[in-house]
């Protein structure tokens, strides 16, 4: 399945050897890694519902809209982990490093705390192979929070018009 | 891109959910939980819905300790205990593993030996890991 990104064998080796962890010892249901911008760079498991690319675009757009509220209330890091929890499945998305985005779905019957434990070591082991992956696909070019402050202060005016 | 198939876990040779049940039996507990030092739960035995609970609850147990810790200058904590009126014990390990902190909390029957229980199950997690 290719989604437009060439990435070296060894590095894809490297990121799915971690996910293949991941999986493993949280009892995930799909894990998606994406860069930055959306675009799939690795899957592992499966989705009984929805498309892969589909989700990791999503995902990308709230990482980005996640950043931007957290700096809104003070927070300067923006590269921080979010958890949504559903009546079956639940969604942890995490920002490493402005480069990747880790998406883990997961069953609610599994422990938050088991899923965030090694998704925590993941990404300890992901932030690394940022370096790697931005020596070869160049610098993370979407989230630009001025840009996107700007974008969003715009619809809401359009939306919600002051006057 | 790779794409790989995963058959949802519950392969793994040693979960966490079967190092408790081990412990427990072994131990004679009625129940315990790990938890993460925000209060998210890893893992429980029995599976009941108050897991939560229990997790948030030992993890504020473990903030406190912490606390009192630096209030009065002592070294790291390993174990710290609630004891009912009726000798009933809920016994909370920390584990320290890199830069995580877990917290083993068990309900302890009265007169019931814990200690090398359940720092085999601590020895067994720390390999879980």
């Amino acid at each position: 399945m290719s989604k437009g990104l060439h990435i070296p064998e060894e590095l894809l080796d490297k990121i799915e050897y971690i996910l293949d962890h991941l999986a493993e010892k949280a009892r995930t249901d799909c894990i998606l890694l994406a860069d930055i911008s959306g675009q799939l760079i690795s899957v592992q498991g499966f989705m009984e519902e929805g498309t892969p690319a589909i989700v990791a675009a999503l995902a990308a757009g709230d990482v980005a809209a996640m950043a931007e509220l957290s700096s809104r209330i003070g927070e300067s890091d923006p590269h921080g982990s979010f958890f949504h929890e559903g009546e079956t499945k639940s969604i942890y998305l995490h920002n490493i490093s402005g480069s990747f985005i880790l998406i883990v779905i997961f069953r609610t019957e599994t422990p938050i705390g088991l899923v965030r434990l090694f998704a925590k070591r993941a990404v300890e082991q992901l932030v690394p192979l940022t370096k790697e992956f931005e020596q070869v696909m160049g610098p993370p070019k979407t989230y630009n929070p001025d840009e996107f402050s700007k974008g969003i202060t715009q619809e809401l005016e359009d939306t919600f018009p002051t006057n | 891109m790779i794409e790989k198939n995963h058959q949802g876990g519950g392969n793994t040779p040693l979960t966490f959910v079967e190092i408790l049940n081990d412990m427990n039996q072994e131990g004679g507990f009625s129940r315990s939980v790990l938890a993460t030092s925000e209060g998210l739960p890893i893992a429980s035995t029995p599976g009941t819905p108050d897991s939560e609970l229990a997790s948030a609850m030992v993890a504020m147990l473990q903030q406190a300790a912490s606390e009192t810790r630096n209030q009065f200058q002592l070294p790291p904590i390993d174990e710290f205990t609630i004891r009912t009126d009726n000798k009933l014990r809920l016994i909370c390990r920390t584990i320290k593993i890199d830069s995580e902190l877990m917290i083993l909390g068990v309900i302890v029957p009265p007169g019931q030996l814990y200690r090398r229980v359940t720092n085999k199950a601590i020895n067994r997690i720390r390999g879980a890991l």
